[in-house]
């Protein structure tokens, strides 16, 4: 490949870097700490992309990371004998919060006509929040575990003591090394999706968007809310489809397994007020 | 060749103003209706006698049936108030000012001026009490009671479990709109640009399995409607605007069955 030819994709690639760069600078990482990162990143790949490669799977030499990366043996040796400095998968909560919110949507008690979960009373009048722990996690108090759903937002406290469930899982809310991790893997399998179309153009992973349509910005708390439940009631279909293929094998044939996974994002752009 | 969109449309309406022309064809086809005739009355009859309906009682009304006017159906004044409830509701999920900042309905006042459940019933229930409409939509699981004095919106469609009477009027309809699809497809040439959709999926499957169908199957059905909802009501408003010519009902209805 011409340098000028590296030189104009790179540029091309940067659009994918650009939000990586505002949340760095959110986060008050320097330039220079920012570089250091992606080169321990860039080792740490080069290494495992190299050894993908080889024919029997070993492990390349450090001189030979060096030689693909530009990055000295010397520091190639120091970066690889600690793992990437990149926040770890999202950490695992209680136990006792998952089973609670899996519970919420789907124990048709707590579901509304549609199948989606219901705003609960705390505690005043059935279906409670109360009755829903005291039935799905029975040795727990359940002001305690509102209170540490609602401290890490999956629950929210409306008027007249009422709870609404705002998300399946429970994960890290805020900016926080699980949190910032789990965008990191979000933004890896998009980037790993787009790589592999470009590489691969006869055999694409699914890839696409609807159009941007302009709203009036007041009603963009129905869209969002339209957009979630449109969008949960599709990944469900397809989690219940998928898992019926998951089940599925061949016997007798050497079994090698794929991971297959959907993700729905949204996306919003403010335009200039009229 | 291609042919033009007014041949076609015009051939789809003389079918279906003459459907008796050209079929049945010969009489084995004939007996093979009639056969079929039967067996679908036979099905009304039983479902009608599980409303407590006897023969006797039966024979008279269809009699009835076949003689009388059968242009005004009772189930549009059994459903009135089931319709402007479901209007009612309609209004609670789209109106701006009756959602909360995440654009779900918000719990609102009983009584009052501006966002409350009066000024809703005022519009759609014009005359009415606020504390019939209440006990109807607690009753069809639309709306619950928060405290003294005020009302969340529980659901996105009027339940009828529980009640006969609604329940019947329902099926009535739903059998109506149903018979009148498959006529309309019945007369349509094989074009799938013409014809109504009309899909089944089943299967024997043990008993225990139905709990978890139902459970998957709801959340898309009420997706897939409320998408239809929202389609149809801004192509009413959007022709309400405009003034524009002949308005005809079209919709959508979705069930899981069980035999």
């Amino acid at each position: 490949m011409t340098e000028t030819r590296k030189a104009a994709l790179a540029r091309a690639a940067m659009g994918a870097v650009e939000p990586l760069v505002e949340l760095f600078l959110e986060l008050g990482v320097t330039s220079p700490e920012a570089e250091s990162l992606l080169r321990a990143v860039f080792v740490h790949k080069a290494r495992n992309w190299l050894a993908d490669r080889n024919e029997y799977g070993h492990s390349p030499s450090d001189v030979r990371v060096a030689l693909v990366t530009g990055v000295h043996r010397n520091f190639v040796r120091r970066i690889l004998s600690e793992p990437p400095r990149i926040a770890a998968a999202r950490e695992q909560r209680g136990h006792s919060a998952t089973r609670v919110l899996e519970a919420w949507y789907s124990d048709p008690r707590f579901l509304d006509g549609s199948g989606k979960p219901r705003d609960l009373a705390e505690r005043d009048h059935e279906p409670s929040f109360y009755s829903l722990a005291a039935a799905h996690v029975p040795g727990v108090t359940p002001g305690v575990l509102l209170d540490e759903l609602r401290r890490a937002g999956i629950v929210q406290m409306l008027t007249d003591r009422r709870v609404r469930v705002r998300s399946r899982y429970v994960r890290d809310q805020g900016i926080s090394p699980g949190s910032v991790g789990e965008m990191g893997t979000r933004a890896a399998e998009l980037l790993q999706t787009l790589r592999h179309n470009l590489r691969n153009p006869t055999a694409r992973l699914f890839c696409e968007a609807t159009h941007l349509f302009e709203i009036d910005a007041r009603r963009l708390s129905v869209v969002r809310n339209i957009i979630n439940r449109r969008a949960t009631t599709f990944l469900t279909a397809m989690e219940n489809e998928i898992a019926i293929e998951s089940g599925k094998s061949e016997p007798g044939r050497p079994r090698q397994r794929v991971k297959v996974g959907l993700t729905v994002f949204q996306t919003e752009r403010y335009g200039q007020r009229k | 060749m291609v042919k033009s969109k007014g041949n076609q449309k015009r051939r789809v309406a003389r079918a279906k103003l003459d459907p008796q022309v050209s079929w049945p064809m010969d009489s084995h086809e004939r007996v093979i209706r009639d056969t079929l005739a039967r067996e679908l009355l036979g099905v009304c009859i039983s479902a009608l006698e599980s409303y407590g309906l006897n023969q006797r009682r039966l024979m008279e009304l269809a009699e009835d049936a076949a003689s009388g006017d059968r242009r005004t159906p009772a189930t549009t004044k059994a459903l009135q108030d089931i319709y402007w409830m479901g209007e009612l509701i309609s209004e609670w999920a789209e109106s701006a000012d009756y959602l909360d900042s995440e654009g779900r309905p918000q719990v609102i006042r009983i009584k009052g001026k501006g966002v409350s459940l009066t000024s809703l019933v005022h519009k759609f229930f014009d005359g009415r009490s606020v504390e019939e409409i209440l006990k109807l939509g607690c009753q069809t699981q639309v709306m619950e009671r928060i405290g003294h004095d005020k009302v969340a919106r529980f659901n996105s469609c009027v339940m009828f479990t529980g009640n006969p009477l609604l329940t019947l009027a329902h099926s009535t309809r739903s059998v109506r709109r149903f018979l009148r699809s498959a006529s309309y497809n019945a007369w349509t040439p094989n074009d799938p640009a013409h014809s109504l959709p009309e899909q089944t999926a089943f299967n024997a499957v043990p008993e225990e399995d139905l709990p978890e169908f139902v459970r998957v199957m709801r959340e898309q059905i009420s997706s897939i409607l409320e998408m239809g909802n929202r389609w149809l009501a801004s192509r009413a408003t959007a022709s309400r605007l405009s003034g524009s010519g002949k308005k005809v009902t079209i919709g959508i209805q979705a069930f899981v069955f069980r035999e």
